[in-house]
């Protein structure tokens, strides 16, 4: 009984501390390591054809804001293409698309869904088969995010390299002060792309492409078959096909896009559910042909990217952990505090990308926010709702494996207004 | 040698590099911080291991102190709270064959009976309910109740279950709970110094910064260890999976995050000095790469 | 019952001590601002230019219509200290002499300086402007052509509406830009140019096409098809005078002989080197260092995560293929000839002076 309960505990164990180990290389690396941004200055080009869709689902809110932050990029107007795709909404968003189409015509092409599988990925399959395809590469933008002009030239610049097949950018957060949530998934974001993200880019691991703020190539996703509706992180999902079909997917840390991040706790569960269960679905998909190592995957790669896939199963391998510890106690048997002491410092990290509290402090420091830090031990209040969200998203996912499960559109609750000023950025 | 044109050249360049930096209201101009990183140097890896050094070797100098400072601290809780116990020693080896004496009060472990875990259990009930009430603003809150409570259940289930196959003592509790204290004052050294002192701030702050967070240990762990001794005399010990769990290391790592956080919202040395962030672009040394 | 909340008092309140900066962080906050997303600067070369133009434009408007022309010796609606040159060449030679020169200048007139010169604030030059040697510009913009003399050196950036020529062992930091073209001296050190046509001495063409096509070069078979590129492990070599047709990512070192063309674009992990005329029609990527011998051309951007050295006569771009050489470190021989932009983080160099 001892060593059923003590062994999973050291395995639970030594995941962690593989982890902190990963995150602390990580860090490192970003904070000493050379710098990978090799396509960032490509300025001057015979730019490509690029379509830029921005899947929608009732973003009357916000839609107005993206189209005229597109209209406004400095990318050659006859070679960029916006295609809002309104997914079967329910208020004005279809009808703001189609005064946008009326005044740019040839400019933004909406597409309407009233048919087929809703959800992001559906809508982004659905809108890769019907336009831009006479456009290289495909960018994807939530209708929440805010590119700045110069955004959508260094998104395409990666793809002069013939080798890259994805391509992802940084999400800001922009409105930072509404909350402390907010303002922990600040410190989130910023241990996530300023070092987690660019650390992967500067070791030749695998950088995630994250659904926005970043694109594909086009014969790379007709390649490994297109975007899949069957999923519900099509971002995970197609990282891992192109990367297996040997394409490189690439982070730039300086192409950063503001972003609005969930302001209260029920949207925050809600997302990181969504994440959960999507990213699940991936490790589920992906671990055997990573392990398999197909060609052009190296080793280190095939290492990183399995603890990239086990990210969100960290969280219900933490709480097993803390259960066979309290059994274990239960029982007289006692565990070393070491080993109380990781899974402890373990609780204080984020959730999300499973960055410990060292990785968010060396994010916010290059960032020039340091007083932001004060904060780190409010890390906890996260975790705690992310770990006991995604435990619960992962069990009920288990729970239901051999349904596929209702699609349907999830996404994050908005809460700029229609006539709410931008925030001022420079340049 | 003063006034010779390589020290008037080189004068003369850094004044140039000073108006480079600058922009025409006087601030530095800092590269973007997607491409900053910190420079390395071996002065840096030297007062690291020796801030690491320093850590470890106060804690291990003031160990004797530490046992007598908690063992008066000891002394002074029993009277203050009226316990009516002998003091004793319980004695822990440390590592280099030293044995530190831990101070030790010689109470019994108050069992709970049948209207104790009636009480815990509706206590536990009322916690969770209550939970249900508050808004979702509070949800970690929320959350952490539940915790609480659901512990606090499973505690009553065992005791209701098997009252008199609880494995631990008052005593041993105490002792688990001081020991793991003293383990994450080891830590600390080695943790901050592969964590906080790779920053670039002053050197005088980091070794403040270890002293200040073994200092507040050093007297949070007796009065952490105190204040469960004295919850389980009047609560039984139906509180004791609860406070070990939940309020045992968990509060001890939030401490040392609480200074590491505090520490690094400090200014580095880069910033006080105006010098400019190093982008690590393109090693220089990669010819052998061709 | 009184000592027993007294102690949990104290145990609480000293467990609280190290949390009070986060509560007076959470409760009244000091850095609680978004990231600042900087818009445009990063690729567009003379973005401090153009603002620095609309700054003055904006400042010389506001001022009294009497002190809109001619010479003036005085301040701009925000207090900078301004002289403008008008038909008092020798203005800024009479200011000069004492030191440095820390008003900010504006030449009406077409204006060669001797030389020696340090100008700690911007220099704006409606008409042409040609520097003397060894002056220190903070930043210069100049409306028509711009010659930066022997031994010059540029703080921030300089733009030329015209052509800009810059002399020999010139120290150009920041960004550098033209509408019509960069002329280069040897020996110049630079970080970031952009400009129509970006030369060491005079500017190469890029190569016509060939009388015939060459024979196409049939791939290895290990070579895997991947989208529209091939992919080889290990080195490759593209023997001279043929022709690829796809493009190629090389997993080794990839040299493309002498008169080969590949019509698509090329990466590889280890180096790259385009021996003399070769030809790239596409990009040309490295993870470490490229070499482009002599008169050979890249059509598309030629990027390197080490180093960028480009031959005698060697060619990036055309006059209707805008492109970028980016490398922490670019070197440039004598001819070597970039349409579009060069940015060096590390520093760019041309060889000679």
């Amino acid at each position: 009984m001892r060593l059923a309960l003590l062994i999973p505990l050291y395995v639970v164990v030594a995941v962690m501390v593989t982890y902190t180990i990963r995150h602390y290389f990580f860090t490192l690396n970003r904070l000493f390591g050379r710098h990978r941004q090799p396509y960032v200055d490509i300025g001057t080009a015979a730019w490509p054809r690029v379509a830029v869709f921005v899947p929608c689902h009732d973003e009357q809110k916000v839609i107005g804001h993206m189209l005229d932050a597109l209209l406004a990029a400095d990318y050659p107007a006859d070679r960029l293409a916006i295609v809002p795709i309104d997914d079967r909404s329910t208020d004005a968003t279809g009808k703001i698309v189609d005064d946008y189409a009326l005044r740019f015509p040839g400019r933004i092409t909406p597409l309407h869904r009233t048919g087929g599988r809703p959800g992001k990925a559906a809508a982004l399959k659905h809108g890769s088969e019907q336009a831009g395809a006479d456009a290289g590469i495909h960018l994807v933008f939530d209708a929440d995010y805010l590119p700045g002009r110069g955004l959508i030239k260094q998104l395409v610049a990666p793809f002069f390299d013939p080798e890259v097949g994805a391509v992802m950018g940084r999400v800001v957060p922009i409105n930072v002060s509404r909350s402390l949530l907010t303002r922990l998934l600040d410190l989130e974001r910023t241990g996530g792309y300023q070092v987690d993200q660019q650390a992967r880019m500067n070791l030749r691991l695998i950088p995630q492409y994250g659904g926005t703020v970043g694109g594909v190539r086009r014969e790379a996703l007709l390649g490994v078959g297109g975007w899949r509706d069957d999923t519900l992180a099509e971002d995970t999902d197609i990282t891992f096909r192109l990367v297996l079909a040997g394409w490189e997917v690439v982070y730039q840390n300086r192409s950063e896009c503001y972003e609005e991040v969930p302001e209260n706790w029920p949207s925050r569960i809600a997302q990181i559910k969504r994440w959960a269960r999507g990213h699940n679905q991936s490790l589920a998909r992906y671990w055997w042909p990573l392990l398999k190592r197909p060609p052009f995957v190296r080793r280190r790669t095939v290492v990183d990217g399995l603890l990239l896939l086990g990210v969100f199963a960290v969280g219900p391998l933490l709480l097993l952990g803390w259960a066979l510890a309290m059994a274990l106690y239960y029982l007289g048997i006692q565990i070393s505090a070491g080993l109380l002491a990781i899974l402890a410092v373990a609780m204080y990290s984020t959730l999300g990308n499973f960055a410990a509290f060292f990785e968010v402090a060396a994010g916010a420091r290059l960032d020039g926010s340091r007083a932001r830090l004060r904060l780190l031990p409010f890390l906890i209040v996260g975790f705690l709702v992310s770990i006991v969200s995604v435990s619960t998203a992962t069990l009920a996912q288990l729970a239901n494996f051999w349904r596929r499960g209702d699609h349907r559109w999830e996404k994050t609750e908005r809460h700029r207004g229609p006539g709410e000023p931008l925030p001022g950025r420079s340049g | 040698m003063p006034g010779s044109p390589a020290r008037v050249q080189l004068e003369r360049a850094r004044r140039l590099e000073r108006i480079r930096i600058r922009g025409v209201k006087g601030g530095v101009i800092a590269p973007h911080r997607s491409m900053v990183g910190l420079p390395w140097t071996l002065w840096r890896l030297f007062t690291t291991l020796l801030l690491v050094a320093f850590g470890l070797g106060l804690l291990w100098a003031a160990l004797p102190w530490l046992g007598q400072g908690w063992r008066l601290a000891f002394e002074r809780a029993r009277d203050f709270l009226g316990i009516d116990a002998p003091l004793g020693d319980q004695l822990l080896p440390l590592p280099g064959g030293i044995t530190l004496s831990l101070p030790v009060l010689a109470v019994n472990t108050p069992l709970p009976d049948a209207r104790t875990l009636w009480i815990a259990g509706i206590v536990s009930a009322a916690l969770l309910l209550a939970t249900f009430a508050l808004p979702d603003r509070y949800t970690p809150f929320k959350y952490f109740l539940r915790l609480i409570a659901g512990l606090e259940a499973i505690a009553i289930g065992f005791f209701a279950l098997w009252p008199g196959r609880f494995p631990y003592q008052l005593q041993d509790h105490v002792f688990i709970l001081r020991t793991a204290g003293l383990v994450v004052m080891a830590l600390v050294p080695v943790i901050v110094g592969f964590t906080l002192h790779v920053f670039d701030l002053a050197l005088w702050k980091k070794a403040l910064l270890t002293v200040a967070l073994l200092a507040h240990l050093a007297v949070f762990i007796p009065l952490q260890v105190l204040a469960h001794l004295a919850l389980v005399m009047r609560a039984t010990a139906v509180v004791m999976p609860v406070l070990f769990l939940l309020f045992g290391l968990l509060p001890d790592v939030l401490i040392f995050v609480a200074f590491y956080g505090w520490a690094l919202s400090w200014r580095g040395e880069l910033e006080r000095r105006e010098l400019l962030p190093p982008v690590h672009l393109g090693a220089r040394s990669a010819e052998r790469r061709t | 019952m009184l000592p027993f909340l007294g102690l949990l008092a104290l145990a609480t309140a000293w467990f609280l001590l190290p949390l009070v900066p986060a509560l007076r962080e959470l409760a009244r906050p000091t850095d609680i601002a978004p990231l600042k997303v900087v818009d445009r600067s990063s690729g567009y070369v003379a973005y401090f230019a153009r603002n620095f133009r609309r700054y003055l434009e904006k400042q010389t408007a506001a001022l009294p219509q009497e002190q809109q022309v001619g010479d003036f010796f005085g301040r701009l609606p925000d207090g900078t200290q301004l002289v403008r040159v008008h038909k008092a060449a020798d203005a800024l030679e009479r200011e000069g002499a004492h030191g440095a020169e820390n008003r900010l200048v504006v030449v009406d007139t077409p204006l060669t300086l001797k030389g020696g010169e340090t100008f700690l604030m911007e220099v704006y030059a409606r008409s042409p402007l040609t520097g003397g040697p060894d002056a220190v510009y903070r930043a210069v913009y100049a409306e028509q052509e711009l010659v930066l003399g022997e031994g010059s050196t540029v703080l921030r950036w300089a733009h030329a509406g015209g052509r800009l020529s810059v002399g020999p062992r010139s120290v150009l930091r920041g960004r550098i830009s033209s509408d019509a073209g960069v002329m280069l001296g040897g020996g110049t050190v630079f970080e970031r140019i952009g400009a129509p046509v970006i030369s060491v001495g005079e500017p190469s063409e890029p190569p016509p096409a060939p009388p015939a096509e060459p024979r196409a070069l049939k791939l290895p078979p290990e070579a895997k098809r991947v989208g529209s590129h091939f992919r080889i492990d290990g080195d490759f070599d593209v023997p001279e005078g043929v022709r690829v047709t796809t493009s190629l990512v090389v997993a080794g070192r990839l040299r493309i002989g002498l008169g080969a063309i590949v019509l698509g674009s090329v990466k590889a992990h280890r180096a790259v080197q385009l021996a003399g005329e070769a030809q790239v029609r596409g990009a040309v990527v490295t993870r470490t260092r490229l070499v482009v011998g002599a008169g050979a051309w890249i059509g598309g951007p030629a990027i390197a995560e080490e180093r960028v050295s480009l031959g005698r006569g060697a060619v990036v771009g055309g006059p209707d293929l805008p492109a970028t050489v980016s490398a922490p470190e670019v070197e440039l021989a004598g001819g070597a000839t970039v349409y579009g932009q060069i940015i060096a983080p590390n520093g760019a160099r041309t060889a000679g002076g």
